[in-house]
């Protein structure tokens, strides 16, 4: 069986250096760690004390939110004119933070769904943070657009209710879209975070002393008992889940791309947009969950289930959709020359030499597109503090790339005399940093109540989880196998005998 | 499925090689139409500039006349456009297989890699369109510059275009035939190739080295090599569309373009790849290492690109149809009138998009053989329309009612017939040089046994 021409074409391994080795799949659990430790860890995250440091941050963040709740209350009562809005800037920070928290919403179900179906298997570390920092973001998000209608009281004119004034909403118009599509987002990210969750639910549940906890954790476990149907169920509901989510992602920036670019403003209607969009969500949404996940998975011990490979994939995923964007932009400009309308040139000779605001076009270009080009290098990207720089660069210069988008281009308006500057005000100032307060908020008590990392998916990429045995998981190919050697021990089925087709014909 | 685990020892040493000799009918075929081919075109080329074509104009409806040379040169653009398309195709999923650090394709990676290399023919496919004569056919603003630089106005080109067309004035730096703030034209032709062969060649040789080797070490410089030269190829096929395609009229522009031409470009050699895979399992070749898992990850993908390629085309096109800007229009303008309305919205929409996504749905589909690549078929069938529907309709007739059509569609024909038949005969040939699958890989045995 070993004589073979393989053995003598492949070079012998020689040492944990040798490129054979480089080849290897790292796993995605360190330290072969065993299904019980794995419970153990995640839910005791939310059995024991939370540490110091949690209430330090909560305390902190509840009290921003309040804030922010308290200015909504003042909006509400006086006005939009609170915020720094004016002619011709009539889409301000409020537009802006919009964009910004939908744009960060995307990356959870982008991981969950996505790379779900991709069959990414180092999503499952991730995927459930992810999920609820989409949910989060997106309950940012919907707060601007609901509150810069003015009347708040009227927003439900939005929904196309038949009302005895006989009002019809105006369905040519995207903005009408951008309701439906992020309310649609919401409603099937929260499911499908949900859904994920219920195995896991049961577990907590199974593990807490009778009383309150136990019933509702019960409750929403929805009697999960593990079987094998539900499992089955499960699954498929999940994979039908995840196939409804993936066109939701990419639909929800698309529309909010076309805000933008369906108008005649130059700087705005350009047709790359519906991709630019999507490809700088999902790069700024990673760059948020690395910012959220690198703390969590040192303070709570994390790092044999978040791994250096999960942190090198996402900055490898930054690193590409960092360039993308980078080569939208570089587009736009190339365009805005070549196509030769005045106007269009012009509001990009605004931007990057003679307006007002370079300093925000300076800033978005070197955040998103220079400082991702350092994790080029692989030392780079197992650097913890530079991974956690450069993706709160990241974070910056992706509020830079909508406030550029809208602010500068709307502050230079057709007619010269029209033109002003944009001042946010202190409400805006402190609606923003609010909303921060409500995320982390939010986060922090899913930290504390829910399982941050989804066990039973967890589990479900373990070497030992496979019935096939290694021989069938490409993750535990072993160096015998590098150098194709049969397979050593009892794992897996023997190697067929050469006549064998792989395919019944 | 049930699979057995195959190992790479059981398999032969050298991998398994093209038997050139059987399909021997077939490459003469290929062989006959390529030199009768090359023949005809050179004579086209050569003495159609003195053939006359009726017909009429497409918006005035007065009668109008071109050169058989004029004609031909848009079919010779719209068939070197479609080869060199799925050439870019071919590299982009060997870079992508590579940047990746995956391992399923590894089965099939030696067709990408070979369609990849086939930019070599293509480069001298390529070089009639650099004739004076066909250039200013094609590129309008060519011929712009030469009767501007002949109109004997006083100064320079750019002062005569500065008063004649200032559109084109403007543009001057980027639209020249050999040097403007930019390389020009000429130039830039070139960098392409050059660019985008290098990268070919690069990664078939690590490849091809490591057949008889089985060193791991090409493996990793695939890798480094890949990622670094994906913004290469990026830039390269950007302003490749850009010029030979976008430019035809140089007053039209998008930003989408680039993207649009790679979704074309890599869903239409993703189906290349599942016919060529197909056909070559059906006569006994890869029976050892194909499954039908490989076949299914390929459907998956052709699959998701088929959506990719209908997100942006239905971007690029809303997006201006909302818009409404005459000079963004123009594009879609001509490409909605007549004939070409019915052609547009069948072909390009239905045709590119709507079939091959239902029928691609099931998952049985995409892992029975021949319905994948039926359907693979009808993609690549749809991918030559869209590259006609960019091309063609810059010709100026209308699609129906004219006698002159039917000329002008065989002439698109024998210009389609010429190239396919020297790019497939190059690629055949050189497929044979070597296995047919990558032998030596160290990946090889996880791809072999990937499950999905």
């Amino acid at each position: 069986m070993a004589a073979t021409h393989h053995e003598e074409t492949h070079p012998p391994l020689d040492g944990p250096s040798s490129p054979a080795q480089v080849l290897l799949r790292e796993p995605l659990v360190l330290h072969n760690r065993s299904y019980s430790w794995i419970t153990e860890r995640i839910c005791g995250i939310i059995e024991k004390p939370q540490p110091k440091l949690w209430w330090m941050l909560f305390i902190p963040s509840v009290l921003l939110f309040s804030i922010m709740a308290y200015l909504f209350a003042y909006l509400i009562a006086t006005g939009v004119g609170v915020w720094g809005q004016n002619h011709p800037v009539a889409w301000g920070w409020d537009i802006t933070n919009f964009v910004f928290w939908i744009g960060i919403g995307h990356a959870g179900t982008l991981i969950s769904a996505i790379l779900f179906l991709t069959r990414q298997r180092w999503r499952t570390s991730v995927a459930r943070a992810a999920e609820a920092m989409t949910i989060f973001a997106v309950m940012c998000a919907g707060l601007y657009p609901a509150l810069h209608v003015g009347r708040v009281w009227m927003a439900w004119f939005l929904a196309p209710i038949p009302n005895s004034n006989a009002i019809w909403q105006n369905f040519k118009s995207p903005l009408l879209w951008d309701v439906f599509a992020v309310s649609t987002y919401f409603t099937v990210s929260v499911l499908f975070w949900y859904l994920g969750l219920i195995p896991d639910l049961g577990t907590i549940r199974d593990r807490c002393k009778p009383g309150i906890k136990k019933a509702l954790y019960g409750l929403f476990a929805l009697g999960w008992r593990g079987g094998n149907r539900q499992w089955n169920h499960y699954e498929m509901a999940y994979l039908l889940l995840a196939a409804l989510s993936t066109p939701l992602v990419l639909s929800v920036h698309t529309i909010v791309s076309f805000d933008f670019a369906t108008s005649v403003v130059p700087g705005w209607h350009a047709t790359i947009f519906p991709p630019y969009f999507v490809a700088g969500a999902i790069f700024g949404g990673f760059a948020m969950v690395l910012t959220l996940m690198l703390p969590v998975r040192e303070i709570y011990g994390l790092q044999d289930l978040l791994t250096w490979k999960h942190i090198d994939n996402m900055a490898k995923i930054i690193l590409l959709t960092g360039t993308i964007v980078g080569y939208a932009y570089l587009s736009e400009l190339f365009i805005a020359w070549y196509g030769g309308n005045k106007f269009e040139l012009d509001a990009f000779m605004l931007r990057i030499k003679d307006g007002p605001y370079v300093w925000a076009y300076v800033a978005m270009m070197f955040c998103n597109v220079v400082s991702p080009q350092i994790f080029w290098f692989k030392k780079m990207r197992q650097n913890w503090f530079v991974v956690f720089l450069v993706c709160n660069f990241v974070n910056a210069g992706m509020w830079f790339e909508r406030f550029v988008i809208i602010v500068t281009t709307l502050a230079r308006d057709f007619v010269p005399g029209a033109w002003d500057m944009f001042h946010p005000t202190w409400v805006d100032i402190m609606t923003f940093v609010g909303s921060f307060g409500f995320f982390l908020m939010n986060f922090l008590l899913f930290l504390r109540f829910l399982p941050v990392i989804a066990i039973a998916e967890v589990k479900g990429i373990l070497p030992q989880s496979d019935p096939h045995g290694r021989a069938r998981d490409p993750r535990s190919i072993t160096e015998q196998e590098v150098r194709g050697e049969p397979i050593p021990d009892g794992f897996g089925p023997a190697p067929a005998p050469a006549t064998t087709h792989p395919i019944a014909a | 499925m049930s699979h057995h685990f195959v190992s790479v020892s059981t398999l032969p040493a050298g991998g398994e090689k093209l038997d050139l000799s059987r399909i021997g009918k077939w490459t003469a075929l290929l062989r006959l139409g390529a030199i009768a081919g090359l023949v005809l075109s050179a004579v086209l080329f050569v003495a159609g500039g003195a053939i006359k074509i009726g017909s009429k104009d497409f918006v005035s409806g007065e009668a109008i006349s071109y050169t058989v040379r004029e004609a031909f040169s848009y079919s010779w653009l719209f068939a070197f456009y479609v080869f060199f398309t799925l050439a870019l195709g071919g590299l982009f999923w060997t870079l992508l297989h590579n940047a990746s650090n995956s391992s399923w394709g590894v089965v099939i990676r030696r067709l990408p890699e070979t369609l990849a290399v086939q930019f070599v023919p293509l480069l001298f496919l390529g070089l009639p369109l650099l004739f004076p004569q066909v250039r200013e056919t094609l590129w309008t603003w060519m011929h712009d510059h030469s009767v501007a630089a002949k109109s004997g106005e006083a100064g320079s080109l750019k002062d005569a275009l500065h008063h004649s067309n200032h559109l084109l004035y403007h543009k001057l730096n980027y639209l020249t035939l050999w040097w403007g703030a930019v390389p020009g034209f000429i130039p830039r032709f070139f960098i392409y190739f050059l660019l985008l062969g290098v990268g070919a060649y690069a990664l078939r040789g690590w490849s091809v080295s490591q057949d008889t080797t089985g060193d791991v070490r090409p493996t990793l410089s695939a890798r480094r090599f890949s990622c670094g030269w994906l913004p290469l190829f990026a830039i390269s096929l950007t302003f490749a569309g850009f010029d030979w395609i976008k430019g035809l009229n140089y007053a039209w522009f998008s930003t989408m373009f680039g993207v649009n031409v790679f979704a074309g470009s890599a869903v239409a050699s993703m189906a290349l790849l599942i016919v060529i895979t197909v056909t070559l399992f059906e006569n006994g070749y890869l029976k050892r290492v194909l499954t039908a898992e490989h076949l299914h990850l390929m459907g998956k993908l052709m699959h998701a690109f088929t959506i990719f390629w209908a997100y942006i085309a239905f971007s690029q096109y809303f997006l201006i149809w909302y818009a409404n800007i005459a000079e963004e229009t123009q594009f879609y303008a001509i490409r909605n009138t007549g004939g070409w309305n019915y052609y547009s919205t069948f072909l390009v929409t239905i045709g590119h998009f709507f079939i091959p996504f239902i029928l691609l749905l099931p998952r049985a589909a995409k892992k029975n053989f021949k319905r994948v690549r039926a359907i693979a078929l009808w993609i690549l069938f749809a991918h030559v329309c869209e590259a006609y529907w960019f091309i063609i309709p810059e010709r100026g007739p209308k699609l129906a009612d004219q006698p002159a059509i039917i000329w002008a569609v065989m002439l698109d024909a024998a210009a389609f017939v010429t190239i396919g038949c020297v790019v497939a005969l190059t690629f055949l040939k050189s497929l044979a040089q070597h296995s047919l699958y990558p032998c030596g890989d160290p990946r090889l045995q996880e791809s072999i046994n990937v499950i999905n």
